[in-house]
């Protein structure tokens, strides 16, 4: 059998569910064949029917594999409700329906792969903290890191900051000032 | 008070001997100090007193190397008017790492620059350094430190008195003298001992060293790079500091004061009760990825040859300054002054404070301000 885990994605967590119905489709492959997001595909699929064919019920359980349309269970691939399916099939047996409880956005702003919560699996992961660089060694093991050795002054610009020669800066005067021509734009800190 | 690594520069109405700035530095050493040696010197006198105008490149190299050097300002156009190969003092057990060449060659501008204007002339030389060390750190042959009139470069890994030996610059002999040397004797890098690393720095005319350490050193690489071609290396965090100075004082074309207003900005506190406090909040807003951060003191040598002097913010890094008026020098600690210049009144040493920035003037004045 094959390996289900938890967060696995599937056809529910997508914005748009396929509809289809087995017994109307011929299995042309036009929906396949038309479908740009290669949402669906054509799969071999196992079912075990109980069919009675003679004047009296004779019951008798038979085991086949019969070729099917099954939406395809990833991010990439989800359905966008396009519709083009359903318009190409000659026999109505395939639609998008729209899937009110989907999990689409919470699963597909973490790059594709379900936001784990706690576990071993985290371990591995691409973390934040292993994303900070270090500039120097030293940043890290100078006593002068001493928070009262440095200053920690900052604010956040806030609007737009001007480029170093954008600046409306005159040089005058004797004494060499740096003065402004005017002031033309909205800016302040925060 | 006690200091990481030390630097020092000497400027002098007269030409004068290395060996002072080896004297000025020596008395200061203390635990790792001394692991290199370099300087870069500027108004030569002595062999290149005739070739003030032509750019002198400073090279160390293997014979492949040169060669390649050699090539390359040919195809350039570039014509050698003078070479002056150091007369090296080979004694067995010199703790140094020497490099198998040490060329320090004077050219003549290409004949299709000879009417070019002052900025051309210059980035020429500096595309030409670029393109020079591009071609020595491929198959790693040698290094250029400068390729600028007057402006000579010797850098170099071992204990300074023996460089100093190897170099024979104790001997005085008038070959290699100048009105302003900066120094440093110490690979001032927590990386690889890499000669590129080692201060002073040299940019288009300016000089600077610096101790202590930059803790912002990421951050104004980043945005450094984006600014000049020439920002490049950043083998030392006080790559940071140089390319600074030069960009505000040689692109930006700001006063000088300034410089000291982009690194180690006020404090909005501070700024708000000044007049001129509109002026100041655009600079912190617009260069705050220049600004800079730790303990630290910087000697910069501009252009013209003035010397300037500004420390960190809280002042974590002393220096001092002192002299008689025909000789000036900054140094780390008053022990060295007190080796080369012994008989300066010494009540007139200057300690700058944190907020301080003295300049030495081509005139030896000695100005001082307050950011």
């Amino acid at each position: 059998m094959e390996t289900v885990k938890i967060q696995d994605i599937t056809c529910n967590d997508l914005p748009w569910k396929i509809e289809y119905r087995p017994e109307r489709c011929t299995m042309c492959g036009s929906c396949v064949a038309a479908c740009t997001f290669q949402a669906i595909e054509a799969v071999m699929e196992r079912r075990s029917v109980t069919v009675s064919t003679g004047h009296q019920p004779e019951p008798t359980q038979r085991h086949t594999a019969i070729p099917v349309i099954k939406q395809r269970k990833s991010l990439a691939n989800a359905c966008v409700g396009c519709g083009m399916c359903e318009k190409i099939c000659p026999n109505q047996a395939i639609n998008p329906v729209r899937n009110q409880d989907n999990r689409f956005n919470l699963l597909a702003r973490n790059g594709g792969s379900p936001i784990k919560r706690g576990g071993r699996t985290n371990v591995m992961a691409d973390r934040v903290l292993d994303k900070i660089v270090v500039g120097r060694i030293s940043q890290m093991t100078d006593p002068s890191l001493d928070a009262e050795r440095h200053s920690f002054d900052i604010l956040a610009p806030f609007g737009r900051v001007l480029l170093p020669q954008e600046l409306p800066f005159s040089i005058k005067g004797r004494a060499a000032d740096c003065c402004i021509l005017k002031r033309k734009w909205p800016k302040r800190h925060i | 008070m006690r200091t990481v690594c030390r630097i020092g520069a000497i400027k002098s109405k007269h030409y004068f001997h290395p060996s002072q700035a080896l004297k000025l530095m020596i008395p200061q050493q203390e635990g790792h100090d001394n692991s290199g040696f370099a300087m870069v010197i500027q108004d030569l006198g002595g062999v290149f007193a005739e070739y003030k105008d032509k750019p002198l490149m400073s090279l160390a190299c293997t014979q492949k190397g040169a060669n390649l050097v050699e090539n390359y300002m040919e195809t350039r156009g570039f014509i050698a008017v003078y070479e002056w190969v150091p007369n090296m003092n080979k004694v067995p057990g010199l703790d140094i790492q020497a490099m198998p060449h040490y060329i320090f060659k004077v050219y003549d501008y290409p004949e299709y620059y000879k009417k070019a204007s002052k900025e051309a002339k210059e980035d020429l030389l500096t595309e030409t350094r670029l393109a020079v060390r591009a071609l020595l750190e491929k198959d790693e042959q040698g290094y250029v430190y400068s390729f600028w009139p007057d402006v000579l470069t010797l850098k170099e890994i071992g204990d300074p008195r023996d460089i100093a030996t190897y170099f024979r610059l104790w001997d005085d002999s008038g070959d290699m003298i100048a009105k302003n040397i900066v120094v440093q004797c110490r690979q001032n890098t927590n990386y690889d001992i890499v000669r590129y690393a080692a201060h002073p720095f040299f940019l288009q005319g300016y000089t600077l060293c610096a101790n202590g350490e930059n803790t912002f050193y990421t951050k104004n690489k980043e945005y450094q790079r984006s600014l000049n071609k020439g920002y490049i290396g950043f083998e030392s965090d006080s790559q940071n500091f140089l390319y600074t100075l030069h960009y505000v004082l040689r692109t930006l074309k700001w006063p000088i004061k300034y410089y000291k207003h982009v690194i180690t900005p006020l404090s909005f506190q501070e700024i708000d009760n000044r007049p001129d406090k509109a002026v100041l909040h655009l600079i912190r807003q617009t260069l705050g990825h220049l600004e800079i951060n730790g303990p630290n003191t910087i000697i910069g040598m501009l252009p013209d040859g003035s010397m300037m002097t500004c420390c960190d913010s809280k002042k974590l890094r002393p220096v001092i300054i002192g002299g008689d008026g025909e000789t000036m020098a900054i140094s780390s600690e008053v022990c060295g002054l007190n080796t080369i210049l012994p008989h300066r009144n010494r009540e007139l040493d200057i300690y700058p404070n944190e907020r301080e920035v003295v300049m030495i003037t081509p005139e030896m004045e000695v100005q001082r301000w307050k950011q």
